[in-house]
């Protein structure tokens, strides 16, 4: 991760950036440096061949040929050649000849012939009409140009990678912490509210950034517990109270005749008690679900012992209702889990699924292995959960409009859902034409 | 009369379950810290106690594994937070005591005090159990009504134990739901409802009078 996301830093961007300019600079400044070098080693040596050339003009048709051995002799680099008006070979010691060089008085690069090194070379018609040749070998210019050209490479090379390194070092530690800032994020997403996010004693931008999203779950944590604690208090402070009224309710019903009319009506009240009181015990068991973060008891749970556990608890229910509650679980199947609180939400599925499945029809419990993961599915042959409810069919006091006239505290599905999010495991449902199909993929946790 | 010891750091937690005790016919006392608890209780002179596990001088458990050590086998209810039910506490079924989580209703309170006592007092060691016409043969699961034997599930004959055990003595949903199927949750009116249901249409015969009675919002009685 930390090499992938390296290029899309805005510190290694940056030198990047910077690194690119410098580097065009670099090839600019050598080129300048080297063409102006080559040129003056250049110019020296076409130099030293014009005043040879000025020299052995100088020295008129007759010294000439004295002239051309005594300089021969004196600069072993220089060489020459003396042809007559018609460009017959008179004298010399260079192999070149009018033909290849024009008589322009402009200095040529001849490259290498056979065993002959490549050379510069003048040529000229003297005063007197003879064909004068001087040449100078230009392996020493080829070699020096050579060198310049190397060391600024290499130099350029080195400047290059030192300016890349640098970029990379320096993109690596800011990386570095927000990448310990990211896993700190995944985990405080994750339920760990006491996480925050590190913070350095640099004070730079980052570490204000830093500051600034603690400050925010800081605020996100104490609203999230006033939240709770709020809500866990109205339904503690009212559980007792509620409690008590429902005993009264109950004693005074029982103080009128069972023909009485009013005995009737109290009889409702304290259900509507029992009712509200129902609530506050799921929506309290939800809260501490969810106050467990990820301290739950796991252990090896057969799967199919807990099919068959939910099975006897409701099959009674469910012959009552006229359903057929059908039992499959994969022999040996066992994965890590609460198993009670499985249990739990394994019995809202259940209870769930007799609820919306009408009298005839059938509802199923599996337990099997599948390419993702050990899955637990409960089917129901009911009206379904329509595509737009399916997201909030988890959300707490969620009732579905196709729900009228059945019991239930439209908690069921939150628990599962709060049950299922301890375990890491995955809640899904699916629509089947018809029913509903609820999965619960267990994959294995912590996720590897 | 049967004595309760109450510990519990809140008078007015304490007087209601006092008041609710001594409606029932048994005897509350209460002390308000561990330490002076844990004295009277250590007396031996209590059938049952009740205790909160947040007091201010100990915890609550700590009273509760004193009194074993020193040999008081007196049953204790633990009192806890809704959050705060860990290993230790769910354990102490598993010991002849029991637990409950605040809030919680007074009538499943005192209903959880009183089979503690009597568990306490039955003789445990019997393999028939009896009341009025009615018996139930816990290695075989036959029971026997009127002259009349009945085959139960093994659930069944769970159920009815419990009841024969605890004879006309209200047991709430949630206590059935743990004492028979071990499970520490709420399963709702319904589930049980149907169970008990089942349980009576095998036990009622033509001419008998009703013997498991629904006690409204509370639970249900084995009496006749």
């Amino acid at each position: 991760m930390l090499r992938s996301s390296l290029w899309r830093t805005t510190t290694f961007r940056l030198s990047a950036l910077y690194g690119s300019i410098y580097l065009v600079g670099i090839i600019v400044l050598l080129g300048v440096v080297y063409t102006a070098v080559a040129d003056s080693l250049t110019r020296r040596s076409e130099n030293a061949l014009r005043e040879e050339m000025r020299m052995l003009e100088r020295a008129g048709p007759a010294a000439v040929l004295r002239r051309l051995e005594s300089e021969s002799a004196r600069e072993p680099l220089m060489r020459f050649a003396l042809y007559s008006a018609m460009g017959q070979r008179i004298a010399g010691d260079s192999p070149l000849g009018p033909d290849q060089i024009p008589l322009d008085g402009r200095v040529r690069y001849v490259p290498a012939v056979g065993p002959e090194p490549p050379s510069q070379a003048l040529a000229e018609r003297a005063p007197w009409g003879e064909i004068l040749i001087v040449a100078r070998d230009a392996r020493q210019l080829v070699a020096l140009r050579h060198i310049v050209l190397t060391a600024l490479i290499g130099s350029g090379a080195v400047l290059v990678v030192l300016g890349v390194g640098m970029g990379v070092a320096l993109s690596l530690q800011p990386l570095r912490r927000i990448q310990a800032m990211q896993l700190a994020s995944e985990a405080i997403g994750g339920g760990d509210f006491t996480l925050r996010l590190p913070v350095s004693r640099a004070q730079d931008e980052i570490d204000a950034l830093a500051g600034i999203a603690n400050h925010m779950m800081d605020e996100a944590e104490r609203l999230m517990l006033q939240a709770r604690t709020v809500g866990e208090g109205v339904a503690h402070e009212l559980r007792s109270p509620l409690t008590r009224l429902r005993a009264r309710l109950d004693h005074a019903a029982q103080g009128f005749a069972p023909e009485d009319p009013r005995r009737e009506l109290l009889a409702n009240c304290v259900a509507e008690a029992d009712s509200v009181l129902g609530r506050f015990n799921a929506l309290l068991r939800i809260a501490a679900l969810e106050a467990r973060g990820r301290r739950i008891g796991l252990g090896r749970v057969s799967l199919s012992s807990l099919v068959e556990q939910v099975g006897e608890l409701f099959e009674p229910l469910a012959a009552e209702r006229g359903i057929v509650l059908k039992l499959e679980g994969e022999p040996g199947l066992e994965i890590e889990a609460d198993g009670e609180l499985l249990f739990e939400a394994l019995c809202n599925l259940v209870d769930n699924a007799l609820k919306f499945t009408p009298a005839g029809g059938r509802v199923r419990l599996r337990a099997h292995t599948t390419r993702e993961g050990p899955l637990i599915e409960v089917a129901d042959n009911g009206p379904g959960i329509a595509e737009a409810e399916r997201a909030f069919v988890t959300k707490r006091f969620y009732r579905s409009a196709t729900q009228a006239g059945v019991n239930g505290y439209g908690l069921g599905l939150s628990l599962v859902a709060a049950v299922a999010d301890l375990h890491g495991f995955e809640l899904t449902f699916v629509d089947a034409h018809p029913g509903a199909v609820v999965r619960l993929l267990c994959r294995a946790w912590p996720p590897p | 009369m049967a004595r309760v010891l109450i510990i519990e750091d809140d008078e007015a937690t304490a007087a209601e379950i006092a008041r609710e005790l001594g409606q029932r016919g048994l005897e509350p006392e209460h002390a308000s810290t561990g330490q002076r608890g844990l004295q009277r209780a250590l007396t031996g002179t209590f059938d049952a106690i009740t205790l909160d596990r947040m007091l201010p001088d100990m915890d609550g458990l700590a009273v509760a594994e004193t009194l074993k050590s020193r040999g008081v086998a007196t049953p204790v209810l633990v009192i806890s937070a809704l959050n705060d039910v860990d290993e230790k506490v769910r354990g102490l079924r598993a010991g002849g005591d029991d637990y409950l989580t605040k809030p919680f209703a007074l009538e499943e309170m005192v209903a959880r005090v009183e089979v503690m006592i009597r568990r306490r007092q039955a003789d445990t060691g019997r393999l028939v159990l009896r009341y009025k016409d009615l018996e139930l043969d816990l290695v075989s699961h036959m029971a026997r009504r009127a002259g009349r034997d009945i085959r139960l599930f093994p659930k069944e004959s769970k159920l009815l134990e419990f009841f024969l055990r605890n004879p006309e003595q209200v047991l709430t949903r949630t206590m059935i739901f743990q004492t028979v199927w071990g499970y520490g949750f709420d399963p709702g009116t319904n589930l049980i409802d149907v169970h008990i249901r089942g349980l009576r249409q095998k036990l009622d015969a033509p001419g008998l009078p009703p013997i498991l009675h629904t006690e409204r919002g509370a639970g249900y009685r084995l009496s006749c």
